[in-house]
């Protein structure tokens, strides 16, 4: 497989061809880091369009310093962000919620939610638990965590994608992370209690 | 929950990602050993972390991916 550097000096050369095979690479992830971001089907259509037309258009602008992933994703990132100013500016009104947060921090870990079996925590119910939770965080952690934890980012290259310094994204994905765990042990631990009162 | 566990709940984010000095690690892999709490603490949220890499891995729809082509083969070629 042909790296992105060799790839994107083809697609300035004017080989359009070498600019599919980028997005070929790419749209998966990007579409799961959008769909994160906005919720609507056709909002997250919109957004990979506009994303890969804007890194299309600014390809002869990427000095190469940082991954064409990084880069790419900052342009998807900083796509969505303007969006979301413009149309659904509540959304990010409350993107870094550090009180909401906070009392998430400590809460008690439950051996009903580490003691469920993988299969469990994974089957369609478990998923969906895991996306609701998700979805209930405020933006700029749910970010941080796709980022970090679901696309495999450095600590360096999601500050870079956000715009943040490394601190910051270190202390969201800890909050982030520990509400992610809170919800879904309240969870296993709930459905534990029920289990043993039908008994 | 004591000060002592609070101090250490607040890097196990940090361990997770190996962020921590060596020392550190020792201390807390020691702490998280002796206090039955912090070990499930840690427990859960590697748990948490490997469920959100696992659960959240869908792909694309195949008709969104033909679209975005589409899209881009319309204002991209030839521009």
């Amino acid at each position: 497989m042909e790296i992105d550097h060799e790839v994107i000096q083809k697609v300035l050369a004017g080989d359009y061809d070498a600019f599919e095979v980028l997005v070929d690479r790419y749209k998966g992830r990007v579409y799961r880091h959008l769909r994160k971001m906005v919720k609507d089907q056709s909002e997250i259509q919109d957004l990979l369009q506009e994303t890969f037309l804007r890194a299309y258009k600014g390809l002869g602008s990427f000095a190469g310093n940082s991954s064409f992933a990084t880069w790419l994703f900052k342009v998807a990132n900083n796509t969505a962000l303007m969006y979301l100013r413009k149309k659904r500016p509540e959304l990010l009104q409350h993107a870094d919620d550090i009180q909401k947060m906070e009392e998430f921090e400590f809460m008690p870990a439950s051996s009903e939610f580490v003691g469920t079996p993988m299969e469990i925590l994974l089957s369609q119910e478990g998923r969906r638990k895991i996306e609701e939770a998700l979805d209930d965080l405020p933006l700029a952690y749910r970010t941080v965590i796709v980022l970090k934890d679901i696309e495999g980012f450095s600590l360096d290259e999601v500050a870079e994608i956000t715009d943040s310094s490394v601190p910051a994204v270190k202390s969201r994905l800890h909050r982030g992370r520990n509400f992610v765990r809170a919800t879904l042990s309240s969870y296993y631990t709930e459905k534990s209690t029920v289990k043993k009162h039908r008994g | 929950m004591k000060e002592q566990c609070r101090e250490f709940c607040k890097k196990l984010s940090d361990y997770l990602d190996g962020q921590l000095d060596e020392n550190i690690c020792t201390l807390l892999e020691k702490h998280l050993e002796e206090c039955p709490p912090c070990g499930l603490m840690y427990e859960s949220l590697k748990t948490a972390v490997e469920l959100c890499r696992k659960g959240l891995n869908d792909d694309i729809p195949e008709e969104m991916s033909r679209e975005l082509k589409a899209f881009l083969r319309t204002h991209c070629k030839g521009s």
